[in-house]
């Protein structure tokens, strides 16, 4: 059947004669030793095999050719189209109808056997849609998917298309090639009612435009190319994928609601992170802030009285505390870049000897002696934003600064390991608890046992959102021998840029 | 040219730090010129000759850079050191670019200011010098020679011509494009890279600690100043 597709009724036609041809020849094989009605058995069998076989066209073409071949060849006078005895005709006449009534069983079995293998096929592809539909996340996988499902499953050109409400957004997935009209998927979107062959609505379109039902509204149309066989099987097709909108409707409806609930639950998160952070920063405004106040006003209520000791002490305060203030208000600047997303890192190849050299420069200029550094040369260049790592460094030695003991150094060092360089700053002070260690960088949080000075959730919340932008860790422990020990990674790639010195130096000559 | 006090002109918005800032210099003995907008500042500066001009970048009537260009196109080369905020390295290089002299990061300690000052006015009204001289670290600029500690440092041809260019503005900050343009010439400005690496190189020769250098300090995100005191 398959080879005669392009020409169906001809390759019946052929089919018919070759059938009757073989009937022909059992026939003149048993002709002599048997009846006429024994010959006729044998187009009657040609009629039944071709039958179920081939189907009601085949059968009902080769019922005619053999009543033709039957007289023709066998029915005296023989050869020619005459009939001498009316029995003859009672033959023919019988195996004409019951040629005619078995190619009618036999047809109607086949394809009701094909509808029961068909009805079976679409149940598992139907199945194996709600699997892949269950693997996509977002609603434009889920439809990607779904319209693979479908073509796959029909083997006709399709398209899913949503619309776009406050739920979600349009999107069209078109498989093979079909051009949809606009007011009927509109129609059909709104009415929610199945349009095209066999359907109550515009029966003689070409193509189905089925609803994608939600509970509701319509998330949707599913439109496809419709069947064209016999009007049976095109209805069961349109029942088929209307089931296959029913679970595309209902898989949409599961993302909706998962999108929600995902939605709902980043805002619930986001308020309270604005929340803490609102708290830390005020937090951290206000201590310094209160420090400035008390000494100023005590040097101008009572200037005169005071030691000159005194007043320097105060105005060291002043000075120290509003430090303070602008290493907030930096950290502050550098989370609103941060929140304004990824776009705002500028990466350029960059020197940790530099960064490291530059932070620590800063802390010395305000007087800061107890920093010692260890960077071998030689460290490969990392792709980073320089400003916003410095940041890092230097929340990292404001904490360091705050909580070392007198006389005691702090270390800052770099070094390679693996693929990834460390950064470690590390001081002699009081340390972490083991509690205080869990989360440490995850909320707006102070060291509870440490000196009271605020600013460090703020910071170490800002480092640990800094370093993962750059792809790197962050982490504290205990540093060995007492102390605090913080580090964090950033990965170098080997494909930092290096200069063949004698290159470069020839370039430019002087 | 030079009268016995020198004039200055501090251009800013904010009234505290304007009081501040010329509280602290008329201390210091210098004739304090204010104004509060941009369009203030180029009449003034259209009629008197400063010694330095301290410029706020973030006026209210003009952009900053604009009152840069203008003063500069007047053939003025005046020393103009920038006010800015710290987070915000590409106008501070804008400026500098425009010809500025020299930035100082809001906040600042006057002290900080007092010496970015003096450079500015040696700078500003100084002939070509012919070497450089601080600590252990000495340039020859007419020989090509280098000595640190009390030896000669062999140098490549670009890291000799990276360091003179810094020292030729001692004390003042150098862009990266302005270095990449001047060493190594206009077509290399997006190769910052070469900076890193051969001040990495540099520091090697002539700092005891790269790490926490003494003279070639790294200005994070605009470039780089040779220490001058």
């Amino acid at each position: 059947m398959r080879s005669s597709q392009r020409f169906p009724v001809l390759g019946s036609c052929l089919r018919a004669v070759f059938f009757t041809a073989l009937a022909t020849a059992m026939a003149w094989v048993m002709d002599g030793a048997y009846s006429l009605a024994s010959q006729a058995m044998a187009y009657l069998l040609a009629v039944v095999f071709s039958a179920f076989r081939f189907g009601r066209r085949d059968s009902v073409l080769t019922a005619a050719a053999s009543v033709v071949a039957l007289n023709f060849f066998f029915i005296p006078p023989r050869y020619t189209f005459a009939v001498e005895n009316p029995d003859y005709l009672v033959t023919l006449g019988a195996l004409l109808l019951v040629s005619l009534i078995v190619s009618g069983l036999a047809a109607q079995l086949k394809s009701e056997t094909a509808q029961a293998r068909l009805r079976e096929l679409r149940a598992r592809q139907l199945h194996a849609l709600a699997d892949t539909m269950a693997g996509a996340v977002t609603e434009r996988e889920l439809m990607a998917s779904a319209a693979d499902a479908v073509y796959d499953a029909f083997g006709r050109s399709c398209c899913l298309q949503t619309m776009s409400s406050p739920a979600g957004e349009e999107i069209t997935e078109k498989r093979g090639n079909i051009e949809l009209d606009s007011d009927a998927v509109r129609w059909v979107f709104e009415q929610r009612r199945p349009i095209g062959p066999t359907t109550d609505y515009w029966p003689e379109l070409p193509i189905w435009y089925v609803p994608l039902p939600g509970d509701d509204a319509a998330f949707g149309v599913v439109a496809m190319m419709s069947a064209s066989d016999g009007a049976s099987a095109v209805a069961e097709e349109l029942r088929n994928l209307q089931g296959f909108a029913r679970q595309i409707g209902l898989a949409l409806q599961r993302a909706q609601l998962m999108r929600d609930a995902r939605a709902a639950a980043l805002d619930a998160e986001a308020e309270s992170m604005r929340n803490a952070l609102l708290a830390s920063i005020s937090h951290d405004l206000r201590t310094p802030l209160a420090a400035i106040v008390g000494s100023a006003t005590t040097l101008s209520a009572q200037y005169e009285r005071l030691s000159n000791d005194e007043q320097q002490a105060l105005l060291h305060t002043i000075e120290d505390e509003a430090v303070q203030m602008a290493a907030t208000a930096e950290n502050v600047l550098q989370l609103a870049r941060l929140s304004s997303g990824n776009g705002a890192l500028r990466r350029d190849w960059e020197s940790l000897e530099e960064m490291i050299g530059s932070v620590v420069g800063r802390f010395r200029r305000r007087g800061e002696s107890r920093i010692r550094t260890a960077v071998p040369s030689g460290l490969p260049l990392v792709y980073v934003d320089a400003v916003l790592v410095a940041q890092v460094l230097s929340n990292l030695l404001e904490n360091a600064v705050r909580h070392a003991m007198a006389e005691s150094l702090i270390d800052v060092s770099a070094s390679l390991r693996g693929d990834e360089i460390v950064v470690a700053v590390e001081d002699r002070g009081p340390g972490f608890r083991d509690d205080e260690l869990v989360g440490l960088f995850g909320k707006f949080q102070r060291g509870p046992a440490r000196p009271a000075h605020g600013g460090v959730g703020l910071g170490l919340a800002i480092c640990k959102a800094i370093v993962e932008l750059h792809g790197g860790r962050i982490r504290a422990r205990q540093r060995d021998g007492g102390g605090a020990t913080l580090e964090f990674t950033l990965p170098c790639g080997l494909n930092a840029p290096v200069i063949a010195d004698d290159a470069a130096s020839a370039e430019v000559n002087s | 040219m030079n009268s016995p006090v020198r004039e200055l002109l501090i251009v800013e918005d904010d009234a505290e730090i304007r009081l501040f800032l010329k509280t602290s210099l008329v201390a210091d003995s210098f004739a304090v010129f204010t104004a509060t907008g941009g369009r203030e500042a180029l009449q003034l500066s259209m009629h008197r000759s400063f010694a330095l001009i301290v410029l706020d970048l973030g006026l209210p009537d003009m952009d900053g850079v604009e009152v840069i260009k203008a003063i500069r196109g007047r053939k003025s080369t005046v020393p103009i050191l920038i006010l800015s905020a710290r987070a915000d390295e590409r106008r501070k290089i804008e400026a500098l670019d425009a010809g500025a002299n020299d930035y100082i990061t809001k906040p600042f300690g006057i002290g900080e200011l007092r010496a970015r000052i003096r450079v500015a006015l040696r700078l500003g009204g100084r002939v070509q010098a012919r070497a450089y001289e601080l600590d252990s670290l000495l340039i020859d600029f007419d020989r090509h020679r280098v000595r640190y500690a009390d030896r000669e440092v062999r140098l490549t041809p670009i890291e000799f011509q990276l360091l003179a260019r810094l020292a030729h503005s001692a004390g003042n900050v150098v862009t990266h494009r302005q270095l990449l343009t001047d060493v190594w010439g206009p077509e290399y400005v997006e190769h910052t890279h070469y900076l890193r690496i051969y001040m990495g190189q540099l520091r090697a020769k002539i700092e005891s600690d790269p790490a926490d250098p003494r003279f070639l300090l790294t200005e994070m995100g605009v470039g780089y100043r040779l220490a001058d005191e």
